[in-house]
Order: C-alpha cells, then structure tokens, then sequence
C-alpha cells in the first residue's frame, strides 16, 4: 500500500509538528505562560497534547515548563520517511492515519484505473467502478449466446425430494405423520393386524427374521391378550381364526413387512383422536430376488380415517381424491381385494398410457376382529401404497434399482420437479 | 397369491359364458388369457374354494344368475367306512374321504384334480403339514379302509414312480416327495399309512400314494378322494371343496364315514362331504353402515342368492346359510363384502370425508427436511440407499470388528445385515463414480437401526446424518469447515475431541460434543478402508446422530 503526506502532513513536515514547536519554544524561554504559548503556536491544542502525553512538558498553575531536553518525534520521522517513499512500521502508520497527516495514495489507484481510459476492458473492477473510470472505457461485448459450464451443484435425490412432496400433501389433506421401528415383532407387523400365525395370508408378506436376538422382550400384556383372544375365540361378533395361538412366535423380530405395521400402534394409542387421519411413510422389506422390479427394501405409504359412520363410499372417495392428488389420474377405478385384515377390502387402480392398469394401492375397512383388541369402536378406513411405483410412473423410471441410484452423473443432471 | 391354470372352454363351459377379464372381478380374481388356456391369478388367500376351476365357474353362475342360493351337495350315501387308529391322535389325527362315481377322467381333468390338490396341499396346507390330498382309483380299493399309525421300518409298498417295494423309512430317504416332505413326520415314531381292507397299501400320507391303488390314469371311471391333516376343519373343508369340484364336472358323489375311536369336535362318525350347516345372522342396518347403500328385503336376498347363500330376513334380521365350501366367514362382514361386490364397487358411489382434522409432520420430519436443506446449501448431493446391507461392507471393509443386525434366513449374501451406519453406503456411492468429475461432495439422511438394551425390542431405529467429500486434495479442515456450516446453522456451539477410530486417520479425527454429549465422527477416511473399497481418491467424511441433533437442536 501506499501513502502520502495529507496537506496538514506537509505543512508539519515544513514547519514542524505542534508538539515540537513548543518544545523549541521553551528550549529557548524555559517557561512560557498559557496565554503566551498560544500567541506563538498555532495549534496549541494540539501541541499540549501530545506533548503531554510524550512527558516533554508539564502544565505548572499558568505556566508551561519544559521537563525533558532529549525530545525526539517518531511522528517527525515518519513523515519524511513517506515523502521520501520509504516503508514505515504498521503501528506508525497507524498513528499517523489516525491524526490525520498521511492517507492511502489514491492517485495510485486513479492512475492505474486511467490506464485503460479509451482501451476496450473485460472485467469490470472495483477501481473502475469506484474512480468512475468505467464511464471512459468501452466494456467489451461478450458472446453471451454460449451455453454455461456445468456446475455441481447441491441437490435433493429426486426419490427423497417426492417423498417429501408427498408428506406435504397429505398434511395438506389434514392428515397427521406417524413413524415406527424397522425392526419390528410380528405381533405389530402381523398379529395385530388379524393376520392368522399359520395361514397362507401371511405368505405374501414373506418376511425376514432377525438372527439375534429373535424375541422381543416383551409385549402389551392387554393388548396382547386381547389380539389373542381375537386370533382364538373371536369376539362377540366373530368366530375368530379358531387355532392356538402362539405367544412367543408373537415376539419374534423381524424387519417390517409393510407399513401398516405402524397403524396398530397408532390405533391402540391413548392419544388416538376420533376423528382422526393418520399416514406413515416407511421402508419395508421383503424376502424378493431384487430385479428390475423388486428392491430389498422400498418405500409404502399408508394410513388411515378413523370417524363415525365411515363406509365403503367414504373409501371409495378417498382413493379417488388419492389418485388424481398423487397420481394426477382420473382415469381409476376401484375394485375388490383381498387383505387379512380389511373387509370389505378394495383395491386403487390406475390407467396408465404405456402400461395399462395398474394397482396404485390396496385398501379397505380394519376388520372388527383387528379394532376391538385395539380399543377402537369406531370404523376405519385404511389404505397402503407402494410409493416407488408411483415416482417411477411420474419419472419414466424402467428400472426399480435406479431409485437408489449411485451414479452421481444421474444424479447431477437430474431434474427437479419435486 | 394362488395362481390357477385353466382351459377356457371348461371355464365357459361350466359358468355358462363368454369369459372376459371383468368377470373375474367377483371372485377377486385376475385373468391372462394365452390362447386356449389362461391363468388366474385369485386374490382371496383365504378362499381356497376358488383355487380351481369349477370355484370360479361356479360363483359366475350365481352371479349372473343361472343358479341361486346355496349350492347344493347331492351325495348319497355309500356305506362305506374309514377306520382311523387311536395312535394316530397325536400324529395326524383326521381324515375325510369320498367317492366320486361315474365320471370320464381324460388328460384335461387330471390336470385339474391334480392343480387343486397341489394348491390345496401346499398352500391351504401349508405345504402338507396342515392337509394333503390323496386321489385313488376306487375300483381298486375293497373297503373298509383303514387308516393307522405303523412303525416305519415294518411296513413296505411300492410308492408311485417306483417299481421296487420299500419302506416307509427308506421313502423319506429315497423318494423325492420323501424328502421334500418328510419333515412333517421327523419328530414321530410312528407314521400314518392308508391300507384297504386286503391291506393294499392305498397311500403314506402326506407323502406319497402307492403305485397301484394310488395311481389314476385317463381312463378311470370312480374316484375315491381322501384329505388327512392336524386341523379337522380344514380337512373337512378341502374335502368338500373336492367334493363339490367333481359334482360341477358331472359325478355323483357318494359320502364315506370316517369312524373315530375318540370323539372329535364333529362327533365320533363324521361324514364326508360334511355339511357344516353353518349360518350368520346380522342386522340389515349393517349392510347401509358398511357398504353406504341402501337395499330393499327382496334386493338384498337376491343379491345374497346371486353370490350362492341362502338368506332369509325378518323383522330386519338376515340369516344367511353358509356354504359348507367356504373357509372365510367368520363375521357378518364377510357376506357384507361379498353383497357389496355383488352390487359392484363402482356402481355405490363415492361420499367426501366430512370431518376437519389438522394435519402434521412429525417434528423429526420437519428436522430432516431442515438438514437436507442446509446440507445442499452446503453444496452436497443427495444420495439414497438400501438399509439391507452386509457385515462385509459395514464392518469388515471398515476396520471394525463391531455387531450389526443380521437377518436369519438370507436370500443373499449382499443383502444380509442391516446397517448400523451411513458411512459405508456414502463410500460404496463413491466407489461406483471414480469416473466422475470430482470434487464429489455426496451425502445421505437415512435410518439405520443399532443395539439398543433398553429397547423392548433390544434395537433402536436411528436416523443418521451422513457427509462425505472425495478429492485429489481434501483434508480434515475442509470438513471440518462444512461440519461448521451445519451445526452453527442449527444454532449448536460445539466441541470437537481427538479421538481414535479403526475407520479413520489417527491425529485427523475428532468426535463432535455438543452439550457433553457426544453426537457423532469427523474425520479423513483411513487409507486402508480407501484401498478395501477400491478407492483411490482421499475421503473426508463426518456422521452425525441425527435424532439426538434434533433434540439438542430443539433444547436451544
């Protein structure tokens, strides 16, 4: 960087700092009243201060006395130093800013700006802006028609983006989030939801097993007891499954089949509210050989409308407002199904343009047998969804596995639609 | 799912039609034709009166109205008699038979006879521990048959496929349905065996049939039909299920008695086909509180005997016969259902949900939503991943010697643990782009489930922020620079701890402290993980706790 002396600066440098006139002053008198000192030096002020402060002189009633004889200024020397452009300490350049007798050389900064006065200029620099140089060059025109270099950027993973989406518009449909546990007991994933311990509904939920440990430790007595009873005997209304149910094969962990594994918990909570709608996002995991078509675990999204007076219609209605929400279809239909624990139970299909129909969800009504062990008296209406099939749909993903896809190249050039 | 195969002809055939892909919608069923044959797929798994060919027929014929009502079952009685042995009460306790007259078997219907008891065997009997179907030529039995519990090693015959006679012991050996299914007997002493009354050997049940007895050609006129299981009910059922099959295809059935020394829930004599005379009564008001709609007395009894039961109605109550086929009844909205798909799904209509509730992300949602939204401020790209993984990638290639969750019954080796942490997944990402332009900056928000001893299922689900960056020149400050970025977004003050890790570089790791709890890792990659992965660029990564980030984060 560089300094020059300020017009103060110079005329110190000429005549000598305040200070040190007073100092020569009373080299000569010794003493000098107040009143006298300020007739002989023009900036008083200044001098008794720094000279006050520096111990070369003493203020004794109205007098000025001089008490010290070796006086040498640091300042003084600075500012020929700087007229003579020679580099200076920091600490003393800072002093000398600070009073004021020397600044940055801004003709420095002018000249060098002024240089390409008339000349045609690529990058618009802070000197031209700031000596309003700009206004005498000629700023060159670019060839703006080129397309930008690629940049990196940060960005969602276009499945994580969706399944936000997602979440957001089921808040949007009043519906509130519930969470669970991927290692789950079969009791939550399976009991609890009417599925029978030894019957071929539970086939297509081929599940797989924790290796250690295998057994929960311990489960809701109630609520296990009275899923049991349901499983044995039935209730008032129901003949039951009527086979001996186990206990410990209750406990058994494994990894979550589906996400209406986490609808029982959320039925059998105190805090359940009536009416209430409730979803789940979660992953789930089968025992699948992973194809273009299978992934060992995926994503499904379910949940359900506990109210009084719900019906099948009520059903049929939100599976509709489901599909053109998520789906962008009105082109469904809904058709009878079968789950274990829905009856009547339905099932979401859609028209696709390339595919033809396709089962967007399965749904129906909890069976009375799965609500009372749980508490609830009032009807529900379930449904669950495989989301992947739904973004790979919205996508024009082919091949399951690029859900997850690794290849960053993909993944950087996705586009952003969620 | 059950999946049947069927002629179309025979389809048509028995339920009177032209068979198209929307009939099937009542017996929930899905139809691919492939020229004379076609394949449903039913997905009812618990009605596995519909897993042949004359199930469905016979539920198109109700529904469009060329039968009504319950089907009924003409069998005569034969006389005929089972003799069960008291031994087999804990073995295999229950048997039920009869005999199907006067019927032409050819190619086409032994393949159905024999579609049926595989899927009834398998499926409804869970693989032919719970039932299995024996099917005999009954011109070859003299009666009483008897069925008994007989040492393994003392009784020989012939089974099917086999010229040589063996016994029982040798078949579990030999055989291939031996030892495909000899698992159902292993734990016994004794084993069941089906003999006439010259002690022909008519099967080794649920096994294998003999040669003779047990070998139906085209040709054979009269069957005799056998079910023996753990579960007396489902034995009974499938025998009916049979029964009612061979009737739809023209035979007269004849009933057999099966004598019991003890006595069963049916009683000591229990004839087969049985007829379980079961009924379910409910309130008319049910139908408009399940499906919606409103019915009339005679609309509701029609539709009732368009899906093959028999109801009555008075003073608002509905009886309604059961038939003895049927496995799936068990409360009154099971027949609600099947009114409603009778009605057709698409002809009740559509109501709004009408109640106001608020809807709301979890607070935990919302956290991860805030993270990923500062991770790609960050410049990071987000990645997913599958949480199966394998204790190769997630502990071994990382220098760790550390317990994951593993899965008992593996479809494979890939996809065999669950994973405990991120970091491997964020360098197996790496690793499949090391010809990608680089500086990669990746980064994951998922779940992955540790121990946890408190937990009543000794194991916790976690979600997990993961961050990595792999460059020709990275270092640990550069993270450490992006590890600032974030937690001071979050308004933590933080502290990180020198600490030594298998997986990273010793001197270039901290732990991450945030309220004197310890919530995660940052660090440069070990080269040793580097070069097991097969990396050859240096990786900066930092893992944080992201459930615990969010309860510290929420403190403030």
């Amino acid at each position: 960087m560089n300094y020059r002396l300020t017009k103060e600066g110079k005329e110190y440098l000429k005549h000598g700092l305040p200070e040190i006139q007073l100092v020569r002053a009373l080299e000569i008198k010794k003493t000098l009243k107040i009143e006298e000192a300020k007739r002989l030096i023009n900036n008083f002020s200044i001098a008794i201060q720094w000279a006050k402060k520096y111990g070369w002189v003493d203020v004794r009633g109205e007098d000025v006395v001089l008490s010290n004889i070796s006086v040498k200024s640091l300042e003084e020397e600075g500012l020929h130093s700087i007229d003579n452009s020679q580099d200076i300490e920091d600490d003393l350049v800072k002093l000398l800013i600070q009073r004021r007798l020397i600044e940055e050389a801004k003709e420095d900064v002018k000249t060098r700006a002024e240089k390409f006065i008339g000349k045609e200029v690529g990058t618009l620099t802070p000197e031209l802006i700031g000596t309003g140089v700009w206004r005498d060059v000629k700023l060159k025109e670019y060839n703006v028609e080129i397309i930008g270099q690629k940049l990196h950027v940060g960005k969602r993973q276009p499945y994580g983006a969706f399944l936000d989406w997602v979440k957001e518009k089921m808040v949007g449909l009043g519906f509130e989030e519930k969470q669970g546990p991927i290692v789950e007991t079969e009791f939550w994933n399976m009991d609890a939801l009417y599925m029978p311990q030894h019957h071929s509904a539970r086939d297509i939920h081929d599940a797989y097993f924790v290796k250690d440990p295998k057994y929960a430790k311990a489960l809701d007595k109630n609520i296990l007891n009275a899923v049991k009873n349901a499983h044995e005997k039935g209730t008032k209304e129901s003949r039951g499954w009527e086979y001996q149910y186990n206990v410990q094969r209750a406990h058994r962990l494994i990894l979550r089949t589906h996400d209406t594994a986490i609808s029982p918990r959320t039925l059998s909570s105190q805090n359940l509210k009536v009416p209430g709608k409730y979803f789940q996002i979660s992953r789930c995991f089968r025992y699948d050989v992973v194809d273009a078509t299978h992934l060992p675990d995926f994503y499904q999204m379910g949940g359900f409308v506990v109210d009084k007076g719900l019906n099948l219609k009520h059903l049929i209605g939100l599976l509709k407002l489901f599909a053109k929400e998520f789906a962008n279809t009105d082109e469904v239909k809904v058709m009878p199904s079968y789950f274990p624990f829905t009856e009547p139970s339905a099932q979401l299909m859609a028209k696709h343009p390339d595919f033809g129909w396709l089962e967007l969800a399965g749904a129906g009504i909890f069976r009375h047998e799965m609500c009372e062990p749980l508490g609830v008296k009032d009807p529900v209406i379930a449904w669950g969804a495989g989301l992947d099939r739904i973004f790979m749909m919205s996508m024009g993903i082919k091949d399951i596995r690029d859900l997850f896809s690794y290849d960053l190249k993909f993944l950087r050039n996705s586009k952003v639609v969620y | 799912m059950p999946t049947i195969e069927v002629n179309i002809k025979i389809l048509e055939k028995l339920s009177g039609k032209k068979v198209t892909e929307g009939d099937l919608e009542v017996v929930k069923g899905e139809l691919q034709v492939k020229g004379n044959k076609a394949k449903i797929e039913i997905g009812d798994t618990n009605r596995p009166d519909l897993w042949c060919v004359e199930g469905v027929a016979r539920v198109m014929r109700g529904y469009y109205g060329k039968t009504k009502g319950l089907p009924k079952m003409n069998a005569k009685n034969s006389g005929k008699k089972i003799l069960v042995d008291t031994k087999l009460s804990k073995i295999r306790p229950f048997i039920a038979g009869f005999i199907a007259k006067d019927i032409k078997i050819d190619e086409e219907l032994l393949l159905d006879l024999i579609q049926l008891q595989d899927k009834l065997a398998e499926n409804y009997g869970k693989k032919r521990k719970k039932i299995s179907v024996g099917i005999y030529n009954y011109d070859r039995i003299k009666f009483p048959v008897n069925y008994k519990a007989v040492d393994p090693t003392k009784l020989s015959f012939a089974p099917l496929d086999f010229e040589k006679t063996v016994n029982l012991q040798e078949i579990l050996k030999e055989h291939p349905k031996g030892i495909e299914y000899g698992y159902i007997l292993h734990e016994h002493k004794l084993y069941p065996i089906f003999v006439d009354a010259k002690d022909d050997v008519l099967s080794f049940p649920p096994i294998i049939n003999s040669n003779y007895i047990g070998k139906v050609e085209p040709g054979s006129q009269n069957l005799f039909i056998e079910v023996t299981g753990t579960d007396h009910k489902a034995v009974l059922i499938a025998a009916n299920i049979f029964a009612y099959s061979l009737q739809d295809r023209g035979s007269n059935i004849q009933s057999v008695v099966s004598e019991y020394p003890w006595k069963t829930k049916y009683g000591k004599s229990v004839q087969c086909p049985y007829d379980f005379k079961e009924q379910i009564t409910f309130d008319k008001t049910q139908v408009e509180n399940v499906l919606g709609i409103q019915l009339k007395d005679n609309e509701l009894i029609n539709i009732l005997q368009r899906m093959q039961y028999d109801a009555k109605i008075s003073k608002d109550t509905v009886t309604v016969n059961i038939p003895s086929y049927r496995n799936d009844i068990m409360h009154s909205t099971d027949v609600i259902e099947d009114i409603g798909m009778c009605y057709g799904y698409e002809n009740l209509g559509e109501s709004p949900i009408g109640s106001f509730t608020v809807g709301k992300l979890k607070d935990e949602s919302l956290f991860s939503e805030r993270s990923k939204r500062i991770m790609v401020g960050l410049g990071f790209q987000e990645i997913m991943s599958a949480i199966l993984s394998n204790k190769q990638n997630l502990c071994k290639k990382m220098l760790l010697d550390e317990d994951t969750i593993e899965i008992d019954n593996i479809m494979s080796e890939s996809y065999s643990a669950v994973r405990n942490w991120v970091l491997p997944s964020i360098l197996q990402c790496l690793v499949k782009n090391m010809h990608t332009e680089y500086p990669q900056r990746i980064f994951e928000f998922g779940e992955v489930v540790i121990r946890d001893g408190n937990s009543l299922d000794h194991t916790r689900t976690v979600n997990k922020l993961c961050a990595g960056i792999s460059d020709i020149s990275i270092g640990y400050e550069q993270m450490a620079s992006y590890l600032d970025g974030l937690l001071s977004s979050f308004g933590l003050s933080y502290t990180l701890e020198k600490i030594d890790h298998n997986s990273f570089i010793n001197g270039r790791t901290a732990k991450i402290i945030v309220d004197g709890r310890e919530i995660g890792i940052v660090g440069e990659v070990h080269p040793q993980v580097l070069n097991n992965f097969g990396l050859e660029k240096a990786v900066v990564a930092f893992e944080l706790d992201a459930d615990a980030l969010f309860h510290l984060s929420n403190k403030k």
